[in-house]
């Protein structure tokens, strides 16, 4: 049971968590680990593309792009397709965000244009959700901790 | 024309399982610092040749940290025709419970008899009203699961613990009017 191991070594690694599982508070655990905790960017909602859009001006900046040729330019096209076309949302896997530093490191965007983008990407997920994709329920915590309570008694856990 | 006999209902001697040692404790059921998601099943007890019509079921629960409202303890009453062979891989003895893979062995022990709904409420008692519950043998182990959230209280002396399942027998006499 994977997200069982993931579940202990994340209470385990904390010495907050450490000390509520060995009071027995596998509640508190929950909620602690169920808490927006991390920050994360996975996507990016197609209405907040366009505001970045409209405050960079970045649809001009990769159209004049595209007579640059080369990877630039074909990065460019594909930037200037992907904008333009009627998905909701932007995934933003390692593939885009290599191609958004390149069209960075070779002046198309600036610095602050990749900033803009990002602090609209950015999302706060819990820790579980960061690690195992879903929240925690009490009774994970009590399987999880179930290796460290000898005889289903709450107990010191070895560090 | 004159009644000469009646039925009645007579209330038998309490099978009260605790801590071992606890006050009022006659079976064996060790419950102090139970986790959260951990069970314990207990000492069998023996209802008799003449079994009982059905039984009472107080289910009770000392907390230490308070409980989410509305979280549960589950008891569970399996039984057995000899006093030996036991479903869902009770023994029959004061032991920890293995719930199993997916709660397959807990699943074998059937609906639970009883739960008590916590309150939130911390360092304190807490006793669900009584149900009734028909056995299905002779003999009778309790299985207690702890589904609260919290472990029960850990008591710095054991038999402080005022964790228990009590059963009363309820029995049908017919007696002269």
């Amino acid at each position: 049971m994977p997200d069982l191991d993931v579940i202990a070594d994340l209470i385990t690694a904390a010495p907050g968590l450490v000390s509520l599982a060995e009071q027995g508070n596998d509640d508190a655990i929950a909620v602690q680990l169920n808490t927006p905790a991390v920050e994360v960017y996975r996507r990016m909602p197609k209405a907040l593309c366009m505001r970045w859009l409209a405050d960079t001006d970045a649809l001009k900046k990769l159209s004049e792009a595209v007579a640059l040729g080369g990877d630039v330019a074909r990065i460019s096209r594909a930037a200037l397709l992907l904008l333009q076309s009627d998905v909701s949302q932007i995934t933003l896997d390692s593939e885009f965000l290599r191609d958004f530093d390149l069209l960075v490191a070779t002046g198309v965007l600036s610095a602050s244009d990749k900033s803009a983008f990002l602090s609209k990407a950015r999302e706060s997920i819990s820790l579980a959700e960061h690690r195992i994709g879903r929240a925690v329920t009490v009774s994970d915590i009590g399987e999880a901790l179930s290796r460290f309570r000898p005889q289903g008694r709450i107990a010191k856990i070895p560090q | 024309m004159a009644i000469s006999h009646y039925a009645r209902v007579v209330r038998g001697t309490a099978i009260i399982w605790g801590h071992p040692g606890a006050s009022g404790v006659t079976h064996d059921l060790s419950l102090d610092a139970l986790a959260n998601g951990s069970a314990q099943q207990g000492e069998y007890a023996d209802l008799g040749e003449n079994a009982p019509a059905y039984c009472e079921v107080y289910v009770v629960a000392e907390t230490g940290t308070a409980p989410t409202a509305g979280l549960t303890v589950d008891v569970y009453l399996v039984c057995s025709h000899n006093g030996s062979d036991w479903p869902a891989k009770v023994t029959g003895a004061d032991a920890s419970y293995t719930l199993g893979t997916s709660d397959a062995n807990l699943k074998q022990a059937g609906n639970p008899a009883a739960c008590l709904i916590a309150t939130n409420d911390g360092n304190t008692v807490l006793r669900q009203s009584p149900t009734i519950w028909v056995p299905r043998g002779r003999y009778v182990a309790p299985i207690y699961d702890n589904n609260l959230g919290q472990a029960l209280r850990n008591e710095t002396t054991d038999t402080d613990n005022g964790s228990r399942i009590i059963l009363i027998p309820i029995y049908q006499a017919i007696e002269p009017a």
